[in-house]
């Protein structure tokens, strides 16, 4: 069995924490008014962008290593624009943001790529 | 070993020096003029204010323009694939604008206004044809810089008020011709 890249193994591990901050966060900032279902929902959506991405790092993911990046890219947009429209923390969104520009450094590398298109479903 | 270069960074250094120009105007014009607050007056303030800050503004956007007019013809002159070129154009208008907001000031009202929304619309064009030509060239770590920048722009002019996306959106902007001017350093090297 071919052994996945350390650089494949830190990314999918951050993708994953990614989702765990963004649901541990849900839970945090949790209040019981119609007027947090917005921050709420960007609390879920994040979680699911990198839910995703660890999803897309791992044995048999769903995405090419161009789709990968993309959803990346677009993962650190939408924490921008959730800091624009003032629904996320800032701390959290500063340290997500990181966390998917880590993310983006591990795919940048060679061996990631061919991994990724390799072991894709 | 022999490191060539191509046009695309001698083209590139006046993206760079452009950035540079208008962040000087810009921070000389805010310590001169003080009554001048980030996010809550609009830039082209600095173009009327009773100080000499509306002679840094003004002559800084003049030359930021001209130079980012040179910058997208180097874009166009140096263009990998129609993103690249269509990129360039709009970057060169949105410079010709640029230069235009130093020479019709504030107090002409709406010409003032046309030529300022006018170079926000083509610089943000620019970054999208651009971020969809470095994908296609397979740059894609440049492209999604684009990304990034264009989604969170186009988020501000939902929520923030004309001053602050002018402030928020110019630096933006001046980090995408940054990191656009990086490309064409990069992509111009050669072994």
């Amino acid at each position: 069995m071919e052994t996945v890249p350390r650089n494949v193994k830190i990314g999918g591990a951050l993708g994953f924490l990614g989702g765990i901050i963004s649901v541990v966060c849900l839970a945090f900032f949790f209040r019981p008014e119609e007027t947090a279902l917005v921050d709420m929902g960007v609390y879920m959506l994040l979680a699911a962008m990198f839910f995703s991405l660890a999803g897309g790092l791992t044995r048999g993911g769903q995405w090419s290593w161009n789709i990968l990046l993309l959803m990346t890219f677009l993962t650190i947009s939408a924490i921008g624009c959730a800091v624009v429209f003032s629904a996320i923390d800032l701390y959290v969104a500063i340290t997500l943001a990181v966390i998917g520009a880590v993310i983006v450094a591990s795919l940048s590398m060679p061996s990631a790529r061919t991994w990724t298109d390799r072991m894709r479903v | 070993m022999k490191v060539q270069k191509d046009h695309s960074v001698a083209f590139s250094w006046f993206g760079i020096i452009a950035v540079a120009t208008f962040i000087i105007s810009w921070i000389c014009a805010a310590s001169i003029d003080t009554a001048w607050e980030f996010g809550v007056n609009v830039l082209s303030e600095f173009g009327i204010s009773d100080t000499d800050a509306r002679f840094y503004f003004n002559y800084g956007c003049i030359i930021a323009g001209a130079l980012v007019i040179v910058f997208g013809f180097g874009h166009i002159a140096t263009a990998k694939n129609a993103g690249h070129t269509v990129g360039g154009a709009f970057l060169a208008a949105g410079g010709i604008m640029l230069l235009l907001i130093g020479l019709i000031t504030m107090d002409s009202h709406d010409p003032h206004y046309f030529v300022a929304v006018s170079a926000a619309l083509f610089v943000f064009c620019s970054v999208v044809a651009v971020a969809a030509g470095n994908w296609a060239a397979g740059q894609k770590m440049f492209a999604g810089i684009g990304i990034c920048v264009s989604l969170t722009v186009a988020a501000m002019v939902f929520v923030y008020s004309v001053a602050e996306i002018g402030a928020y959106g110019i630096i933006l902007g001046m980090i995408w011709l940054l990191a656009e001017s990086v490309r064409m350093i990069v992509s111009g090297r050669k072994n």
